[in-house]
C-alpha cells in the first residue's frame, strides 16, 4: 500500500465540494432510509445520473453517503414504529421498538448512530486490509454453501419465536409455503398463481413487512387503547424521554457492547461479501449469533441494548464486504452494488482486479469516502436523533394516520403496483391477528425472505450434481457450515447437561 | 362449549386449512422434475412446507383444547369497544383504495386523512393542518422528487 | 342584371374559396396534439440494470426531441411479464410506453403470462446483445470446437450456468447445443451476476451471458470467449468468431426497443417513432451504448414490428421444443 499515493488521494477528498457533496448524499440517505418501502436503489438509481455532471470523487462521495446513510437510517423507523425502513433494519425491530416501548427511544436511536457507523467503518478496515484474500473466498460460494447460509438463517426462526416455540414454527413453515408462490426458480413452472400476472411475480416481502410489522402494530394499538389510562401512560413516556440526556451509550455498556458488535463486523463483511447474500440475512444470522453467545441471551428480543448494537452493526457492516466482491472481481454482490458498477464503466473505470493496479488512487478514495460518510453519519445522525426523539411525544392517534399514510406510500412506491398495496393491508391484518395470539411474526417473515434463497439452492446444488446428494459432503465450506448448524442446534442442550453435571458435583 | 374452540384451536385449525391449500396442489406440481432431469420437482419443496403447516397446525390445535388458549381480545370493555372503531377504521380504508382507484391518489389519502383524525376526535383546526401538511408532503417527494406516478 | 349575377358568381367564388382555405387551416389543426403532457415509459426490470440505463438515456433524449417530460417507471416481477402487462392493458393514446426485451417473445411460449410482442406497435429498436459463450481463462479449450468435442464425449458433464431458466441466455446455451448435437447440462441462476460468480469459483464450466457482463474478468485475465451467439462480432469482444461463422446455425440473442400498446391511432405512434429514430442518432445514446458493451443496432419502427415478429415465431417453435430437452 502506497503511503503517499494515500495520503494524496486523501486530500483530494478533504476539498469543500466532495464533503458537500457527501453532506448532501448522508442527508439524502437519512430522509429515503427511514421511509418504509423507499430503499436505498432507489435513491441511487435516481441519483447516478446527476452524479455524471460532477467529478468522479463528488458524484461517488454523494452515492457512498447515500448508501451507508440509508441502512443507518432504516434503523431509526424500526426504532419508533417497529417499522424497518430498510430489509436491512429487520433485525433491529426485534430489540429496538422494544426499547422504545420501555421509553429508552433516545438510547436506541443514539446506539443506532454510533454502532451503524462502527460497523461501516469496520468493514471498510477488513475492505482495506483483506480485500483480495475475503474475496477469493466468498466467490467459491456454491450453491450449496447458500443453502448452508439460507438454513442458517433460518434457524434464528426458533430464536425468534419469542415464547411459543410450536406457534413460531407453524407460522415459519406458512411463511416458507408462501414463498413458493410464482415461478419456480429451476424449471420455470407457475406454482399457485391462478393466471395472475400478479401472482407469478410472488408475493413480495417488502409489502407484507411492511404491512405486518408497522400496520400490523398500528391496528394493535388501536386495540389497546385505553382512554381512561391513556393519560398517564402519556406521562410515563413524557417523563422517560425527557430524560434524553442518555442518548449514548455509558462506558460501562459500551465495554459490555464491545466484543459481540466487532465480531458481528466481521461476520457481516464476510456475508456482505458472498455475492446475492445482503444485509438482510447478515443482521439476522449476526443477532441470532450474538444472542447463543450472550451473557444474557434472555434479553434479546425484549429490549436489549447489547442485541440492538449488534443488529445496527451487522446491517452497516455489510457495505464494506459488498464493496470488497465488488472493487476486487467486478461482481455486484447487490442492486446498489451494480449501479455503482455502471458508474465506474461511465467514469471509464472498470472494476475489477485492474482496477487495483490502474486506478489505484480512485479506490483508496473510496475507501476513504467509506469511512468519511460513516463520520459523516455520526455527525448528523446525532443530531437528528435529539430531533426524532421529539417525535416520540407525539400522540398515539398522530402517529396511526401518518404511519398508515405512509405504510400505503411505501408498498406502492417499491414497484408501482397496487398490489403490493393490498397484499400490505392484508398482511395488516393478519399481523394485527397474530399479534393477539401470541404467534410471532418474526419466522412467517424469515420464511418468506429466506425460502427462496433455501429451495433454489438446494434445487441448483442438485442439479449441478445430477440428483445426487454426495455434493453436500464434498465441499470443506459447505461441512464446516453444516457443522456449526449441528452445534447451535445442540448447543442448548449441551448447555443444561453441562449444567447439570455442575450442579451434581 | 363452543367457547373451548375459540382462540387458538381456530387458529390452528385456520394453518392447517391454508397448509392443505398448498399441499394438494403442491404434489400435483410434480415431486421429480419430467423428462428425467435431476433434481427435485417444482412440487417437493411446497409440498413438504405445507405438510410441516399442517403439522404445526395440528398441534396447535391440540395445545389448544388442551391447555387452553392465549386470551386473544382480552376481557376489558374498554378494550372491546375498540373493536368498533377498528371495523370503521378499516371500511374508511376500503374506501380509500376506491377512491384511489376511480378518481385520484392525493384526494384519496386527504380524505383518509380528514375522516381518521375525526374518529380519533381531534380538533378541526388540527385535522385540517395535519392533512394539509401530510398531503402536501407526500405529493412534494413522492410524484415530483422521486416520479412515482399514483395515477393507475 | 347581369351585373348582379356576375358580382354573385365572384363573391361566390371568392366565398368558396375562403371556405376552402379555412377548411384547409382547421384540418390541419385537427392533426394529433401529440405529445399534450408527459409520456410514461415502462421498464420491467430492476433501476439500474442493462435495460433501465438504457431506457433513461432514451428517455431523456426523447424529452428534448418532444419538447414534454418523459418519465421512467420500474415494474418489475414474472421476467419482465408484470410491467409488460401493466403497458398491454393501458390506454393506447401514446402517453404509455414500455421497454421491449427480447423475452417480450419469449413469454407466452414459455407459458409465464399471456402477453407476447404482438400486443405491442413498436417504434424502434436500440440496441441487440449477443450471448457470449464462457470459460475459465486457465480451461482446456481455447476454440468452441474444442469445447463442444469435450462436451459431446461427456454428455451431461458440462455445467452451463444462466441467468435463469427460461431466459434469453438460457435459450441461446440451448440452441447451441441442439445445433451442435451435445448434452450440456443448463444451471439457471437468479441473474448474471450470480451466474458470473459461479464461473469465477469455478463451481460451473461455462456461462452464456452477454459479453458487456464479462468483459471486466475477460480484461483481467480471469475468463476467454470461446465464440459469440449473435449475428455480428461483439464491440466488446471484436475478435471472438460468431457461432455462424464456425459453422453452427445459431441466432440467439438479446435486444432492446420501445413500443406503445396496440391500439394506438397510427399518427401517434408514427410520431413517436419518428422522434425515435432522431434519439437513435443521439451521441448520448451511442456513447452509453458503446461504454457498456451493447451493440448499437437501431430499426425502425415497422422494421421493428416485422423482426419482432419473426422472432416471436421463432421462439414460439423452438421453446417448446427446448423445454421437452430442458
Amino acid at each position: 500500500m502506497d503511503m503517499s499515493l494515500w495520503w494524496d488521494s486523501f486530500l483530494a477528498i478533504l476539498t469543500p465540494e466532495v464533503l458537500m457533496f457527501n453532506a448532501a448524499g448522508v442527508l439524502i440517505g437519512i430522509v429515503i432510509g427511514a421511509l418504509p418501502g423507499l430503499s436505498a436503489t432507489m435513491a441511487i438509481a435516481i441519483l447516478t445520473p446527476i452524479t455524471f455532471w460532477f467529478d468522479p470523487s463528488c458524484g461517488f462521495a454523494m452515492l457512498i453517503g447515500v448508501w451507508n446513510s440509508a441502512i443507518f437510517a432504516g434503523g431509526i423507523t424500526a426504532i419508533l414504529i417497529n417499522t424497518p425502513g430498510t430489509p436491512a433494519s429487520i433485525a433491529s425491530t426485534f430489540d429496538g421498538y422494544q426499547m422504545y416501548r420501555q421509553g429508552r427511544g433516545g438510547l436506541a436511536l443514539g446506539i443506532n448512530v454510533i454502532y451503524s457507523a462502527i460497523g461501516g467503518i469496520i468493514s471498510t478496515l477488513f475492505l482495506i486490509f483483506l480485500a483480495f484474500p475475503i474475496a477469493s473466498f466468498t466467490v467459491s460460494f456454491g450453491p450449496t454453501e447458500y443453502f448452508m447460509l439460507a438454513l442458517f438463517g433460518l434457524m434464528m426462526m426458533i430464536s425468534v419465536s419469542e415464547n411459543n416455540v410450536v406457534k413460531g414454527m407453524a407460522v415459519g413453515f406458512a411463511g416458507l409455503t408462501l414463498s413458493t408462490v410464482g415461478i419456480d426458480p429451476i424449471l420455470a413452472v407457475k406454482r399457485y398463481t391462478m393466471d395472475s400476472t400478479s401472482l407469478a411475480a410472488g408475493i413480495s416481502f417488502l409489502p407484507v413487512m411492511i404491512g405486518m410489522f408497522g400496520l400490523g402494530e398500528v391496528l394493535n394499538q388501536m386495540y389497546e387503547y385505553k382512554q381512561s389510562t391513556a393519560g398517564s401512560a402519556l406521562e410515563m413516556l413524557k417523563k422517560a424521554s425527557a430524560k434524553l440526556g442518555r442518548i449514548l451509550p455509558t462506558w460501562k455498556e459500551f465495554k459490555q457492547f464491545f466484543r459481540p458488535t466487532v465480531l458481528a463486523g466481521a461476520e457481516s463483511t464476510i456475508i456482505g461479501a458472498i455475492p446475492a447474500a445482503g444485509a438482510d440475512i447478515a443482521s439476522i444470522i449476526c443477532w441470532g449469533q450474538a444472542k447463543k453467545l450472550s451473557k444474557n441471551p434472555d434479553e434479546y428480543g425484549k429490549g436489549s441494548a447489547e442485541g440492538f448494537a449488534v443488529s445496527c452493526t451487522s446491517n452497516n457492516g455489510v457495505l464494506g464486504g459488498a464493496l470488497t466482491t465488488m472493487l476486487t472481481l467486478g461482481i455486484p454482490g447487490d442492486a446498489v452494488t451494480a449501479i455503482l458498477i455502471g458508474s465506474l464503466m461511465m467514469y471509464g473505470m472498470q472494476p475489477g482486479p485492474k482496477m487495483f493496479t490502474e486506478d489505484t488512487g480512485f479506490v483508496m478514495q473510496i475507501m476513504q469516502l467509506m469511512i468519511l460518510s460513516n463520520i459523516a453519519i455520526v455527525v448528523f445522525g446525532l443530531l437528528s436523533a435529539k430531533m426524532s426523539a421529539k417525535i416520540l411525544n407525539a400522540r398515539p392517534q398522530t402517529v396511526w394516520v401518518g404511519v398508515t399514510a405512509l405504510c400505503v406510500v411505501g408498498s406502492y412506491a417499491l414497484n408501482n403496483s397496487f398490489s403490493d398495496v393490498l397484499l400490505m393491508a392484508a398482511a395488516g391484518v393478519v399481523g394485527f391477528i397474530f399479534k393477539r395470539g401470541g404467534f410471532a411474526p418474526g419466522p412467517f417473515i424469515l420464511g418468506l425472505l429466506l425460502g427462496g434463497m433455501l429451495e433454489s439452492n438446494l434445487r441448483r446444488a442438485l442439479v449441478m450434481s445430477q440428483g445426487s446428494l454426495d455434493i453436500f459432503f464434498e465441499r470443506p465450506v459447505t461441512l464446516v457450515l453444516m457443522i456449526l448448524i449441528a452445534l447451535t442446534l445442540c448447543f442448548p442442550l449441551i448447555k443444561k447437561a453441562v449444567l447439570k453435571r455442575r450442579k451434581a458435583a | 362449549m363452543w367457547d373451548k374452540f375459540k382462540g387458538d384451536p381456530l387458529m390452528g385449525f385456520i394453518f392447517v386449512i391454508f397448509g392443505l391449500i398448498f399441499l394438494v396442489p403442491g404434489i400435483g406440481y410434480g415431486l421429480s422434475s419430467p423428462g428425467g432431469l435431476p433434481g427435485p420437482g417444482a412440487g417437493f419443496f411446497p409440498t413438504i412446507t405445507s405438510a410441516l403447516t399442517v403439522f404445526f397446525g395440528l398441534w396447535i390445535i391440540y395445545d389448544g383444547l388442551k391447555k387452553g388458549s392465549v386470551d386473544y381480545f382480552g376481557q376489558d370493555p374498554e378494550q372491546r369497544s375498540n373493536f368498533k372503531i377498528i371495523a370503521v377504521v378499516c371500511a374508511a380504508f376500503i374506501a380509500f383504495l376506491l377512491i384511489w382507484v376511480y378518481i385520484n391518489f392525493f384526494l384519496g389519502i386527504a380524505m383518509l386523512s380528514l375522516f381518521y383524525n375525526f374518529i380519533f376526535k381531534r380538533t378541526w383546526k388540527f385535522n385540517l393542518i395535519f392533512t394539509v401538511v401530510l398531503t402536501g408532503m407526500l405529493y412534494v417527494v413522492f410524484e415530483r422528487l422521486l416520479y412515482i406516478q399514483f395515477a393507475l | 342584371m347581369k351585373l348582379n349575377f356576375f358580382k354573385a358568381c365572384k363573391a361566390a367564388a371568392v366565398g368558396l374559396s375562403l371556405a376552402a382555405c379555412v377548411g384547409a387551416v382547421t384540418n390541419a389543426e385537427a392533426a394529433p396534439n401529440f405529445p399534450r403532457k408527459q409520456i410514461q415509459i415502462v421498464v420491467p426490470y430492476a433501476p439500474g440494470g442493462a435495460s433501465d440505463v438504457v431506457a433513461r438515456i432514451y428517455g431523456k433524449e426523447l424529452e428534448g426531441v418532444l419538447g414534454k417530460p418523459v418519465i421512467i417507471v420500474n415494474r418489475t416481477g414474472a421476467s419482465g411479464a408484470i410491467g409488460l402487462e401493466s403497458v398491454k392493458n393501458a390506454r393506447p393514446d401514446g402517453y404509455t410506453m414500455s421497454y421491449m426485451p427480447v423475452e417480450s417473445t419469449m413469454l407466452k411460449a414459455l407459458g409465464i403470462a399471456e402477453v407476447s410482442s404482438d400486443d405491442f406497435d413498436f417504434v424502434c429498436r436500440i440496441m441487440t446483445i449477443p450471448a457470449a459463450i464462457t470459460v475459465s481463462a486457465d480451461a482446456p479449450w481455447n476454440t468452441l470446437d474444442e469445447f463442444l468435442t469435450y462436451a459431446k464425449e461427456n454428455p451431461g458433464k458440462v455445467l452451463v450456468g444462466n441467468s435463469g431458466s427460461g431466459s434469453i441466455w438460457h435459450v441461446a446455451a440451448a440452441s447451441l447445443a441442439k445445433a451442435a448435437g451435445v448434452e450440456f447440462t443448463h444451471v439457471p441462476f437468479d441473474g448474471a451476476a450470480p451466474a458470473i460468480a459461479g464461473l469465477l469459483g469455478k463451481n460451473i464450466t461455462a456461462v452464456a451471458v452477454s459479453p458487456a457482463e464479462v468483459k471486466a474478468n475477460v480484461d483481467a485475465g480471469q475468463f476467454k470467449v470461446l465464440a459469440v451467439i449473435g449475428d455480428a462480432h461483439s464491440s466488446v469482444v471484436p475478435d471472438v468468431k460468431t457461432t455462424r461463422e464456425l459453422g453452427y446455425d445459431v441466432t440467439a440473442m438479446g435486444w432492446g426497443g420501445f413500443a406503445v400498446p396496440k391500439g394506438t391511432p397510427e399518427e401517434v405512434v408514427q410520431i413517436l417513432s419518428d422522434a425515435s429514430a432522431k434519439v437513435a442518432q443521439s451521441e448520448n445514446l451511442k456513447s452509453l451504448l458503446k461504454e457498456r458493451g451493447f451493440e448499437y443496432a437501431p430499426l425502425t419502427g415497422t422494421e421493428m414490428d416485422a423482426f419482432a415478429k419473426d422472432q416471436l415465431d421463432q421462439y414460439s417453435q423452438l421453446i417448446p421444443e427446448l423445454l421437452g430437452k430442458k
